[in-house]
């Protein structure tokens, strides 16, 4: 713990002496002088290119992203809307570059399908379990109406203790011997 | 050595486990108590043994025996002490041998805390949580063992290697020797790693071509985006999520072979799921305080893909824990719990599997890797395993309800409904990870043109749709009675918080808050307000009857009702982390400014000046770019904040943010690029964040109080009637 602080202390230490006022050049983005760089990140925000890994845009650090951006900034001050700016990289480079499909019919079906699916799986799940209740209604009925009890496996009341239960267990069990 | 004690304490843990699964199934068949205690036993010895195996690694890792390849990956001789330890989970083999602790770490925990109670389950809960331990230490001794060696021929090029467990036939350790070359050719600067046969013979350059700068035996270390606070605790937190929730899948399956769906699984489950969930919750907030803090976008979550398998189980935990109760108080919902149980476990492995195989695009996941096709068959005979008994018992009519609902308006509807959101929410979060994967297979079979790629925006319209509905029930539900409530009476509970919350949205109204912010925000007061009345109430209640006063009463009843008001803390901290993400996703603002120092920056209430800025190394070699700047509000000087940007030898550069937080909201500004003396910035300005990390901390709190065990009853025993004085019996 004394080393780990000690290390801490000196990197501290040295990261400072060793801080010297001038600085390499970096490349940022470029855009046209008539161009909001927020309107540019605002976009840039809700598009995806096609090797980032999910990450938007706006903060994909590679050539390729900032030459979309680049190219964001241009369609901006050509006058460009952002639907537009949208549908001009779709075309490009397919409906994956945003968040959700511009096409109508995907667009639909990217709502329908889960909607879908949580009605349908509802609905089935409900209806199985009320035939399974039914089901056993009606073993029962039948029973009832035999004068005998439902021969199967009916499970064990939850009010039973699991030790208990072990010791009837094993009480029928030497009973059968 | 370390390389060979360890193969061999992992290999010895497999075998242990193996053994302990077939003795325990044999007892389930045998009942036979002697082999049963056998298998606990033999299930019990993995845990050390894994432990070994852990520290094993870790001490690799700290003294840098880089011959083992993932200690080469993953440490470096100028990393971090801290870290060093911490690398344990910093890469695939390593973090699946730690995952496979864990497992055994609940395994065994299992075994020796509901040893007693569950006796009759404990056969089957062995075999399940044995079996699923087993596969995941064959993936540590076959897949990707963590103490594989490097091995080189000395004929061969020094540049490759070879990795294996065994020594393969005619070739030597290999050590990693970091060596900087120059390229007099092209007057650069080259660096690789050259393999030699021994750690105190650096290697020889022939190549004229090349000067050697410096030569150094040496590991590669950390990915630099794991050196980070928040992800040294947060990948623990979510494994601990991920396989706390193997145990109660095995208590479910081992309740639908024995045939006893009754509340005593359930009973046996709660807390370990309660605790599981609260593990996975505290992984998801640090991994979104990963990545506020460490990604560099201004936010906590990104809906990506990775972060959304961790959220699934979640949600479906989040279910099952409120489902339970149902089972618990009335005997209904047999089915639906069995049903929450399997899908959180089959989401755990599919997001275990989709982490770790490379299967989903993410930042998150581990880089491709062979473990596909095993995970993806243990998945997929899971699945079809659990859906089969399901079936099985649910066609002999096991999951038939003890009672049926009386009353729609009654609390086992509220939860009825409350599951229903969550496993609504479920589907639309689990379609929007995974569309792009399925969509991609239906075009690869021609049944579709195009793929659906789907990002944040799909998910904000339903998923805040949906919370509502769940902030509603939060408020309503816990003032239902159960089996039938009457709509009066119930009116009249919600009468006050209904009225309060109407006033708080008049109020942001007049504020100038939008429409539909001020319902969001009006419908998080409505549950909050309806809890903390509830919880009033109570306390109220207390003091009239006792006398005590309000602390005393309140915490008399957190004592005597840990569940309940432990659920309703977590509630509160629910509606505090809703605020906080509402308020910072809607007046999240922005601006991005390329600045000359002096130059000034406004966002918000505060004004930034750029100072100046410039460059450090420090002594883990990371070259920094740091930004200095001042932060003013009204005219008053605030703070100064040092945004930076750090490089390392390896990976990609990761962007530290200048914060400065007040409960109000957080100014968060990230140097993204520069040139010369001139600097872009991207600054946020985050109202009320704060809430989400205090709801975390609050929701913490609330787990604990509601899964705190409750001392045993102590059975008070009729003294027996003896004609034989005690102190006779007693012997004396």
């Amino acid at each position: 713990m004394r080393r780990l602080k000690l290390t801490i202390m000196l990197g501290l230490a040295l990261s400072l002496l060793w801080v010297v006022p001038t600085v390499v050049a970096q490349g940022g983005d470029e855009y046209p002088p008539n161009v909001d760089p927020d309107d540019v990140y605002k976009i840039s925000r809700k598009l995806h290119c096609d090797v980032c890994q999910g990450v938007p845009l706006s903060d994909c650090p590679s050539q390729q992203c900032q030459a979309w951006r680049e190219e964001i900034g241009d369609l901006l001050s050509q006058g460009y809307s952002e639907d537009e700016i949208r549908e001009h990289f779709a075309d490009r480079y397919g409906d994956k570059v945003s968040g959700v499909p511009l096409d109508e019919e995907d667009r639909f079906l990217t709502y329908a399908i889960p909607i879908g699916f949580v009605v349908l799986l509802s609905m089935g799940i409900g209806w199985q379990v009320y035939r399974w209740q039914n089901q056993d209604n009606q073993a029962l009925q039948v029973a009832r109406t035999a004068g005998v009890h439902a021969n199967h496996d009916r499970p064990v009341p939850d009010n039973v203790d699991s030790a208990y239960l072990e010791r009837v267990l094993a009480a029928l069990e030497d009973h059968r011997r | 050595m370390i390389a060979e004690i360890g193969i061999v304490t992992v290999g010895v843990a497999l075998l242990a486990t193996i053994l302990a699964t077939l003795i325990a199934l044999y007892s389930a068949f045998t009942k036979n108590e002697v082999i049963t205690r056998s298998a606990r036993n033999m299930l019990i010895l993995v845990l050390p043994l894994l432990t070994i195996a852990c520290l094993l690694l870790v001490y690799a890792q700290w003294t840098g025996d880089y011959t083992i390849k993932y200690v080469e990956t993953v440490s470096a001789n100028t990393q971090p002490d801290a870290l060093k330890i911490t690398a344990l989970w910093g890469s695939q083999s390593g973090s699946l041998l730690f995952y496979s602790w864990m497992l055994s770490l609940f395994t065994v925990g299992v075994v020796l805390l509901n040893w007693k109670r569950q006796h009759h389950l404990m056969p089957w809960v062995m075999v399940i949580a044995g079996g699923t331990l087993g596969f995941f230490l064959i993936l540590n001794v076959f897949y990707e063992n963590a103490f594989a060696r490097s091995w080189i021929a000395e004929s061969e090029d020094p540049k490759t290697y070879e990795t294996s467990v065994l020594p393969p036939e005619g070739k030597e350790v290999a050590y990693p020797w970091h060596t900087e070359l120059w390229n007099t050719q092209t007057q650069q600067l080259e660096t690789y790693t050259i393999y030699t046969t021994s750690d105190e013979t650096p290697p020889q350059i022939l190549n004229p071509t090349y000067q050697i700068v410096s030569r150094e035996y040496d590991g590669v270390g950390l990915n630099p985006l794991l050196r980070h606070p928040g992800m040294v605790i947060h990948p623990p937190m979510l494994y601990l999520g991920f396989t706390g929730f193997v145990i109660p899948f095995a208590f479910g399956m081992a309740a639908l072979i024995v045939g006893q769906i009754s509340a005593d699984w359930i009973r046996a489950v709660r807390r370990w799921s309660l605790i599981a969930w609260m593990f996975l919750s505290i992984g998801l907030v640090l991994g979104g305080r990963w990545a506020y803090d460490v990604l560099g976008w201004g936010g906590y979550w990104g809906w990506d893909p990775v972060e959304n398998s961790a959220l699934l189980p979640w949600l479906t935990g989040t279910a099952f824990l409120h489902s339970v109760m149902i089972q618990e108080k009335r005997g209904m919902l047999k089915g639906w719990n069995m049903i929450m149980v399997i899908a959180t476990y089959m989401l755990v492995l599919l997001g275990t599997v989709a982490t770790r195989t490379g299967l989903l695009s993410s930042v998150h996941t581990f880089a491709e890797s062979p473990l596909a096709l095993p995970m993806g068959t243990f998945f997929a005979a899971s699945l079809l395993g659990s859906i089969a008994l399901f079936v099985w018992r649910g066609q002999q009519g096991y999951f038939k309800g003890d009672h049926e609902i009386e009353g729609i308006l009654s609390r086992e509807s509220m939860f009825m409904l409350n599951n229903w959101v969550f496993f609504a929410l479920t589907i639309i979060v689990f379609w929007g990870t995974w569309a792009e994967k399925i969509t991609d297979f239906m075009v690869g079979l021609g049944l579709r043109g195009s793929v659906i790629n789907l990002g944040p925006e799909y998910y904000e319209m339903p998923v805040a749709i949906l919370f509502l509905v769940i902030f509603i029930l939060m408020g309503v539900a816990p003032l239902v009675a159960w089996r039938r409530a009457a709509a009066a009476r119930l009116g009249n509970a919600l009468l006050i918080p209904v009225v309060l919350s109407i006033v708080v949205m008049l109020v942001l109204l007049v504020m100038g808050i939008g429409i539909l912010t001020t319902i969001g925000f009006g419908i998080m007061a409505f549950a909050g307000l309806a809890t903390i009345l509830e919880v009033y109430k109570g306390t109220q209640a207390r003091h009239r009857a006792h006398g005590e006063p309000h602390v005393v009463a309140l915490f008399k009843l957190l004592q005597r009702d840990r569940r309940r008001y432990g659920g309703y803390f977590i509630h509160i901290a629910i509606v505090i982390m809703g605020i906080g993400v509402l308020a910072s996703t809607v007046y999240q603002d922005v601006r991005q400014r390329t600045l000359n120092p002096g130059d000034t920056l406004e966002l918000g209430p505060y004004v930034m000046q750029f100072d100046q800025v410039s460059r450090a190394t420090a002594i883990d070699d990371r070259e920094m770019v740091v930004a200095d700047v001042s932060v003013f509000r009204d005219g008053e000087f605030v703070t100064n904040m040092r945004p930076r940007r750090d490089f390392f030898s390896s990976g990609s550069p990761m962007s530290i943010a200048g914060v400065h937080s007040t409960v109000e909201a957080d100014f968060y500004a990230l140097l993204t690029f520069w040139e010369g003396n001139s600097v872009t910035f991207r600054v946020y300005y985050n109202p009320l964040i704060s809430f989400v990390w205090l709801g975390s901390l609050m929701l913490v709190i609330g787990t604990v109080i509601a899964a705190w065990p409750d001392p045993e009853p102590v059975a008070i025993r009729r003294p027996r009637r003896s004609s034989v004085p005690a102190t006779v019996a007693a012997g004396d």
